[in-house]
């Protein structure tokens, strides 16, 4: 499944954002234009469904309150609304429906609440809450039907859906020291228990996504030749070794604390995408890869999920990653920055951007310069 | 189509700051840029920004480099199909520094040196770069000196914030009608907007 559709209202720096996703969707715009508070919908989304967490309180809370999460910009109207539609393909009418609105007392205990929980499935509506309960019970309101296992049996689908949301921004430090880190962090947003999440996999499925990244490896980091897995004679822990070419066949053999940062990256992108079938959303990629490399990661992505169907929000700076001729205007969001908050587009929404593609340039030609701050250079002229 | 509206092609960051205000300049403006890579890069784009320019108009400056070069044959030499009424091609003779230069009053106060260091006619000038190098060196001011110059036995042609200084320049005290008056280039490449801009 997939989200084929994203509409919301006076989330952090958007006041709206209505729009149509595909498989593989990029996230393009200058700095804290949003890209990252975008990716966070869906792990709030996440939050708020996993069933071992505290949900829709908790979820707020983690995130500093309403307060935090409602646009600046949103003067009077205090509510925020997620509505996500959810479908087998981008081009199949949506099977799921999904739509909260949220909003904190203005007076006594200043709670988080539901303004509204709303489920479709096809053409149906399934959930209209606040139902006659939540109107006996206002407390009932602090709480989403889609977190709690006892309600949601008609829905699920989505409930599974949004618990498996993948988010990856892969630090090599963090996961170079996972040793030295007590736990890791909840729901691994760094990679720290990435390779715990290696060793839980088990036999064939490890060594036939271990043996594509391997192939992966050989050609874009001189000299690798072998990709193993082992688990510590001693301490039991699990690590990545690589064999590279130039030294002894014996001595060869490095640990993941010596790979490069974007052989980590790397690593780290590739067994995300071959994991699971579920979202999974990509901060900045590039960040650490040879730019002939990033290149490439666009129609890897699209080859990667033709085996799963994993879609990916993929944010991103680079020209490299967008000179890919194959990539299609309805598959890039722009973030501009406008009279309040950010506004978000898909590249074709725009005049310019499709006459250029139509004429012959690539996304990174035609999209980036509009993310590019109004008149670079002037950052070097500051005394 | 539109007519005061343009795709702007431009060599680089400095390119752009002085494409904006030439448009600004003749109530035009610029929906989107295009390039940022150099001459050659755009070269190898023209054919595919004439093709554009049959919708959208394309304000594209250049630099001409040579000073043998003669701008109206550089367009024949790099498109070898006609070029669109929507292509406005403008040739910098004989470099964006030469149009720079043409304020001359506003880029003397601006490098603190005195207005008859800087040419008349910079359009004639064989290197402009290396002349706008040559009189920020005698600037009374070390900053801008420390800016616009390469250190000594540095291999980069100009100095560490040689872009952005002469960008705040221009988007702060550049005016191209001004300059228009020094820059015979300049000036073809105003009257060729505002005809387009009037169709
Ligand atoms: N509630 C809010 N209302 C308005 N703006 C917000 C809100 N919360 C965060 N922001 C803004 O969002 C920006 C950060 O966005 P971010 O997603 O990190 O950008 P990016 O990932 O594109 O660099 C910051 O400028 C911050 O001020
Ligand atoms: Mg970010």
């Amino acid at each position: 499944m997939m989200v084929n559709r994203l509409m919301v209202k006076n989330w952090r720096n958007f006041p709206r954002i209505d729009v149509p996703m595909k498989e593989r969707q990029f996230l393009v715009g200058p700095n804290a234009s949003g890209k990252s508070n975008l990716l966070d919908v869906f792990r709030f989304l996440r939050d708020i469904a996993t069933t071992e967490g505290g949900g829709l309180q908790k979820a707020v809370k983690d995130r500093g309150g309403v307060s935090k999460l409602r646009c600046l910009a949103a003067r009077r109207d205090p509510e925020i609304v997620i509505e996500t539609h959810l479908s087998q393909s981008a081009e199949a009418e949506p099977e799921w429906r999904y739509s909260i609105g949220i909003k904190q007392e203005a007076r006594g205990k200043r709670q988080t609440y539901l303004t509204h929980e709303r489920v479709w499935q096809g053409e149906h509506q399934i959930l209209d809450r606040p139902d006659a309960d939540d109107k006996l019970d206002r407390d009932r309101l602090t709480q989403t039907y889609l977190e709690q296992i006892n309600a949601n049996q008609k829905f699920r689908d989505i409930a599974q859906f949004f618990q498996s949301v993948t988010y990856l921004h892969l630090v090599p430090q963090l996961l170079r020291f996972a040793d030295s880190f007590q736990g890791t962090l909840e729901n691994d947003p760094f990679g720290q228990g990435f390779l715990e999440r290696i060793a839980k996999t088990t036999g064939r499925t490890q060594s036939s996504r271990l043996s594509k990244i391997e192939e992966a490896l050989k050609i874009a980091v001189p000299q690798l030749q072998q990709l193993k897995f082992i688990r510590d004679d001693v301490t039991g822990r699990p690590h990545l070794q690589a064999l590279y070419s130039h030294w002894r066949p014996q001595a060869g053999w490095q640990r993941e604390d010596q790979f490069s940062d974007g052989t980590l990256r790397l690593i780290g992108l590739l067994w995300s995408l071959l994991e699971a079938d579920s979202l999974l959303l990509l901060e900045e990629p590039e960040l650490s890869l040879n730019a002939g490399i990033v290149a490439e990661l666009a129609p890897l992505i699209h080859r990667m999920q033709r085996m799963r169907h994993r879609q990916v929000l993929v944010s991103t700076h680079s020209d490299a990653l967008l000179t890919e001729a194959g990539i299609d205007g309805r598959e890039v969001l722009v973030f501009s920055a406008a009279r309040e908050g950010t506004e978000v587009k898909l590249a074709s929404d725009f005049d310019e951007v499709r006459v250029l593609l139509a004429n012959g340039f690539t996304v990174g030609e035609a999209v980036l310069p509009r993310t590019k701050p109004e008149s670079a250079g002037r950052l070097g002229a500051i005394q | 189509m539109i007519r005061d509206v343009v795709l702007l092609g431009v060599e680089d960051a400095l390119s752009e700051t002085v494409g904006k205000a030439v448009l600004a300049s003749v109530r035009m403006s610029a929906s989107q840029t295009f390039g940022f890579k150099g001459n050659t890069y755009l070269r190898k784009k023209i054919s595919d920004l004439n093709k554009t320019a049959k919708v959208l108009p394309v304000f594209l400056i250049t630099d001409l480099d040579s000073p043998t070069g003669c701008a109206s044959e550089l367009i024949r030499d790099w498109l070898s199909d006609p070029p669109e009424p929507g292509l406005i091609f403008r040739v910098a003779v004989v470099e964006i520094e030469s149009w720079i230069m043409a304020h001359r009053k506003a880029l003397a106060r601006f490098l603190a040196v005195s207005q008859d260091r800087v040419p008349r006619n910079p359009d004639q000038l064989r290197n402009a770069k290396e002349k706008l190098l040559t009189i920020a060196s005698v600037s009374r001011r070390r900053d801008v000196r420390d800016d616009l110059l390469p250190a000594r036995g540095s291999t980069a042609k100009v100095g560490p914030a040689y872009n952005s200084r002469l960008g705040e320049f221009v988007r702060t005290e550049w005016n191209p009608q001004s300059a228009a008056a020094s820059s015979p280039s300049l000036k073809r490449a105003l009257s060729a907007l505002e005809t387009f801009r009037d169709g």
